[in-house]
């Protein structure tokens, strides 16, 4: 594919980067980034993916917009209450930006239809709000050994990793979902939108560099933020030999649906 | 409440059974780790 001069224009202030450059630019409109759950992390991860011309954007989301969420999912306004977020956010993507070509899955990913779906694209986002979910995207990734992002947001606070085949998952640092009730989700315990904002760009940020193989990884890494206190902290993570995942006498040898619905707990 | 964390001990994840017994000294690094979900789930 040849960059039009509408094209060289339009990607001009990234294109002047020596990491991207017109090849670079040539990737990402060749790249494929699922993104699963269009909210509070997917809404920021959509909108700036989108903006910098990655050619296929899939959404996987079941819900429809409500009032509750617009204080943080960005990519939903006023006008869509009760649209699938799907369809709102394919609507914002097409007006941004008319090279994206926009996949909807108006759907939840379980067992029986993750592989399917994934198995398309290059980079897969978390941008759920479950551990079910997130337990199920990071054992996905592994059997199709594709590279995702993983993301987790609360109150002020967030944290993000990246996998890649052969690094350390997300069941390297947490085995097992929590047990019901102990983690609080973001409508018992509240959430800044600017959080998930935050976080949201780190992951949008990771698939880019991913795709143009450029810059660190946050692979190995998880990364904690604080905007309450401020505070940005990396912890570096191994391989688990015990992981139940990736180590190499898993317990788990195929894709099965994690039976624990989010957590309750009154604050 | 243990559940809740994970806890990475000299750069290695420690298994929960031996929380109790892991005696800590001087200059060992500990980082608790903790889950982060989100969102609007409704239940």
């Amino acid at each position: 594919m040849k960059l039009t001069n509408e094209q060289i224009e339009r990607y001009s202030r990234q294109i002047i980067l020596k990491e991207v450059g017109g090849k670079g630019q040539e990737k990402l409109l060749n790249s494929k980034v699922l993104v699963i759950g269009a909210g509070g992390l997917g809404s920021p991860v959509l909108l700036y993916l989108a903006a910098a011309g990655i050619g296929t954007l899939g959404i996987v989301d079941s819900d429809k917009v409500d009032i509750t969420n617009l204080q943080r999912q960005v990519i939903h306004f006023t006008d869509d209450l009760k649209k699938e977020k799907v369809l709102s956010a394919k609507e914002k993507i097409e007006k941004i930006n008319p090279d994206v070509h926009v996949i909807t899955y108006n759907t939840r990913v379980d067992a029986s239809n993750i592989r399917e779906i994934i198995k398309e694209y290059d980079f897969i986002i978390d941008g759920t709000d479950n551990f079910p979910a997130k337990f199920l995207i990071n054992d996905a990734c592994y059997f199709e050994k594709k590279p995702y992002s993983h993301g987790g947001i609360l109150r002020f606070q967030g944290q993000t990793m990246t996998y890649t085949p052969g690094n350390a998952c997300y069941r390297c640092i947490f085995e097992t979902p929590p047990p019901k009730g102990v983690i609080p989700s973001c409508s018992e315990a509240g959430i800044i939108g600017a959080m998930a904002g935050l976080l949201g760009v780190i992951q949008a940020s990771e698939a880019i560099k991913y795709l143009l193989s450029t810059g660190e990884l946050l692979t190995n890494k998880l990364l904690f933020v604080d905007i309450l206190n401020l505070e940005f902290r990396v912890i570096n993570i191994k391989r688990n030999k015990k992981c139940p995942l990736c180590s190499e006498s898993p317990e788990i040898k195929e894709l099965i649906d994690i039976e624990q619905p989010i957590c309750k707990i009154s604050i | 409440m243990p559940e809740m964390v994970t806890v990475e001990f000299n750069g290695e994840i420690l298994e929960r059974e031996r929380y109790v017994e892991t005696i800590i000294h001087e200059g060992d690094s500990i980082e608790f780790i903790y889950y982060f979900g989100g969102g609007n789930y409704k239940h």
